[in-house]
């Protein structure tokens, strides 16, 4: 047993590819993306290091922890949000004061890109017209407009709480969604106002108003580099280069371009070029649609695959023990249940300070979700097995373990093969989820497709995922026919 | 054989089986009886090393330690053969011998006589349980259990899940069976016709206790107690 564990352990490491020695990451918006794939040209094109970027790995914390961890070594975010949401409380008064709080962490930052993206109140054109609204205080006489703004916003300090607080705002319809999402509910009048990036592409898209901020409520979000401080010196130059090379319209117009279809690489490489003043490559992905399926298809597999091996290795034996020892049992059943109840965003983000991001907290946390039902199943199986059968096994003389191995598990196959049937089918769908932090298979490029509002790429993961699903139930139900021995299939038929 | 002393079983706070001593000879049979709920299949569970009583068992004039040893010197059937329903009727019965590593030729060569003994055939025997009668069910549980040359053979109501046919011939067959192997046999009924047929022995229970042990013959000329005259009545009225 511990062999085939070393086996899936190393069938684990090879499925990954070879680290890249600098690596840069981007959170989930299209910005971002932009960013780090202009972080990856710059340095790839000063140095002679191997860069990977690490794309769309989802929001702030998630970023935050991959940085201090090592895992990334790289990845654009904004002065504003490193003072109030990542460190409310060292009380930075200024931008000017950010460097010292991060050198104590190991990190470093870089002088701004050019263009601060800021929040502001976005509302359509019709309903700046009709309600008369020009500032962010104009909203007070409105108590019925309904928000819909991106979740980090919902719950970060200088979010919603913040910006309820200083204008006095009365709404109480506020509602989390994910950034891009919310500008297509205002659009299709679900919502009244969303929080908007000042830089964000959909403004003009829209022709959406933004309210003037006349309290001044909402601080610089000038856009850096964040970086750890054992990062080479010339990749910290090249970074250093970007400095003051994108403005708000420039950095408004890439994303507008890439809401239209343009490659963020491309577009990145447009701008390192004369950054640098050297003819940058964007990093190719020029693959074709079936190739990109069938790469995600061998990363959704090894994620799904691994993290069932090992769990019916751990699962079984612990079923085992929780059927014998009925005390026991009931302590392994609850524990199992309550790792079933965490949620699954939660669990992924608990699991990066110690295992990082990418396929092995996501296998990590497929393992534990796949636990709950081989474990029940096995333990259901094993105690709903007639007691007449196991005093005839004792009254033979067969030893526990030849009991076990000769009478119980065989009665007990069907259950517990039902049990891994729906551990395989509930995994292939939450393995999507993994894409948030950087494990690929199909969640990619549905992520991919919700960031750029794009229906095709969207299809283009959830497809494949359904796809797969019904596959495993297939071959599991052929696996259980094939596992339930004969003399058990005809017990129906019996009179 | 067995020598039960002293022995009582107790589940929370009733006492299933109240204190007996009881003696099983050898080569004789020994048939317990009473009504639904009077302790006889527990007395017999613990001759099979399946429910741990109060008291000492003795097997072969030793206090029984270590149960494994013994269970392989005992053949234990009960109502409807309790086979195994994954195997074939040839797998149940050769279980534990091919557990012990036994020689196959000798399994099958035991297989076959067993099986000529109780008129099963080659073709039966590749059945799943599922896939015989009640009868061929019964006959296999037996076969299965005299498989290691028991010195004991216990029995749990064997005859009672059959229909009256059927259980006159397996009566025979099974009464032929002890006497051939001159085995000694325990044998659980509530039928006071099984006991009069089989017993050299008979024991009667009520309500956890023994209410008379000795011949059929002495139960109906010298009734110890109402109850015994009682059964015997209730028996022959129908």
């Amino acid at each position: 047993m511990r062999t085939a564990l070393f086996a899936l352990l190393s069938l684990l490491v090879a499925a990954m590819p070879a680290r890249a020695q600098i690596v840069v990451g981007s959170k989930l918006f299209t910005e971002s993306v932009i960013l780090g794939e202009m972080a990856q040209e710059a340095i790839t094109a000063r140095t002679d290091e191997a860069v990977s970027h690490k794309r769309e790995l989802g929001g702030t914390r998630i970023m935050w922890n991959a940085l201090i961890a090592g895992e990334i070594d790289v990845y654009p975010d904004y002065t504003g949000t490193i003072r109030y949401e990542i460190l409310p409380d060292e009380g930075l008064e200024t931008d000017a004061a950010l460097p010292a709080a991060l050198a104590t962490r190991g990190l470093e930052m870089s002088a701004p890109l050019g263009f601060s993206n800021t929040y502001a109140v976005a509302v359509t054109r019709e309903t700046a017209t009709r309600l008369g609204l020009r500032t962010t205080s104009d909203l007070r006489a409105h108590p019925n407009l309904r928000f819909g703004v991106s979740n980090e916003f919902l719950d970060r300090a200088d979010g919603w709480q913040a910006l309820a607080a200083a204008y006095d705002l009365p709404q109480t319809d506020v509602r989390g969604m994910i950034h891009d999402l919310s500008y297509r509910a205002l659009a299709s009048g679900q919502v009244d106002a969303v929080d908007a990036y000042t830089t964000d592409a959909q403004i003009a898209q829209y022709d959406l108003v933004l309210l003037e901020d006349d309290r001044n409520h909402f601080p610089v979000y000038d856009a850096v580099y964040l970086y750890r401080s054992d990062l080479p010196e010339p990749a910290k130059a090249a970074l250093g280069e970007l400095a003051g090379t994108l403005d708000e319209a420039g950095m408004q117009d890439l994303n507008d371009r890439a809401q239209s279809g343009a490659a963020e690489g491309d577009l990145a490489a447009e701008i390192v070029s004369l950054a640098l003043g050297v003819d940058v490559e964007a990093s190719g992905r020029t693959d074709s649609r079936a190739g990109r399926v069938w790469q995600r298809t061998k990363e959704h597999l090894a994620l799904v695959g691994i993290a069932l091996g090992a769990a019916i290795v751990i699962a079984l034996p612990l079923g085992i023990a929780a059927a014998r020892l009925p005390r026991f049992g009931n302590a392994i059943l609850g524990a199992v249940g309550v790792l079933q109840t965490i949620p699954s965003l939660a669990l992924f983000v608990i699991l990066i300070p110690l295992l990082g991001i990418g396929a092995v907290p996501t296998i990590a946390a497929l393992f534990l979700y796949s636990l709950l039902p081989v474990v029940r199943n096995t333990h259901a199986g094993l105690t709903g097995i007639a007691p007449a059968l196991l005093d005839s096994a004792d009254a033979l003389g067969l030893s526990r373990t030849a009991r076990l191995r000769r009478i119980e598990l065989p009665l007990a196959a069907p259950t517990i093969m039902a049990g891994v049937k729906t551990a395989a089918v509930i995994a292939v769908g939450l393995a999507t989820l993994g894409a948030i932090i950087g494990a690929g298979g199909y969640g990619q490029p549905i992520l991919t497709g919700i960031r750029l509002a794009s229906t095709p790429l969207i299809l283009e993961g959830a497809i494949p995922a359904a796809v797969l699903a019904l596959v495993m139930q297939a071959a599991f139900d052929l696996a259980e026919r094939w596992i339930t021995p004969r003399g058990l299939r005809l017990r129906q038929a019996a009179p | 054989m067995f020598s039960l002393r002293n022995i009582s079983v107790r589940y929370g706070n009733t006492l299933a089986v109240k204190p007996v001593s009881l003696n099983v000879e050898p080569g004789r049979t020994l048939v317990l009886i009473g009504p639904s709920g009077s302790g006889k299949t527990t007395l017999l569970r613990v001759m099979a090393g399946l429910v741990r009583p109060e008291g000492a068992v003795c097997f072969d004039g030793a206090a029984v330690e270590d149960w494994r040893a013994v269970r392989r010197r005992i053949g234990y059937v009960v109502q409807d053969g309790g086979l195994f329903p994954h195997l074939t009727a040839r797998q149940n019965i050769t279980l534990m011998s091919r557990e012990l590593g036994r020689d196959a030729g000798e399994i099958a060569a035991r297989t076959d006589e067993l099986a000529s003994l109780t008129h099963l055939s080659a073709d039966q025997l590749d059945r799943y349980p599922a896939e015989l009668s009640g009868g061929q069910r019964q006959r296999v549980g037996i076969v299965r259990a005299l498989m290691l040359r028991p010195d004991v053979l216990l029995l749990d109501e064997p005859l009672s899940a059959l229909d009256p046919i059927i259980r006159a011939q397996l009566a025979q067959e099974l009464k032929t069976i002890i006497e051939t192997l001159g085995t000694t046999a325990v044998l659980v009924t509530h039928s006071l016709s099984e006991a009069r047929y089989f017993s050299d022995q008979l024991v009667l229970m009520r309500n956890g206790g023994v209410v008379q042990i000795g011949s059929y013959a002495a139960f109906e000329e010298a009734p110890e107690d109402p109850f015994v005259t009682e059964f015997i009545e209730a028996e022959s009225m129908l």
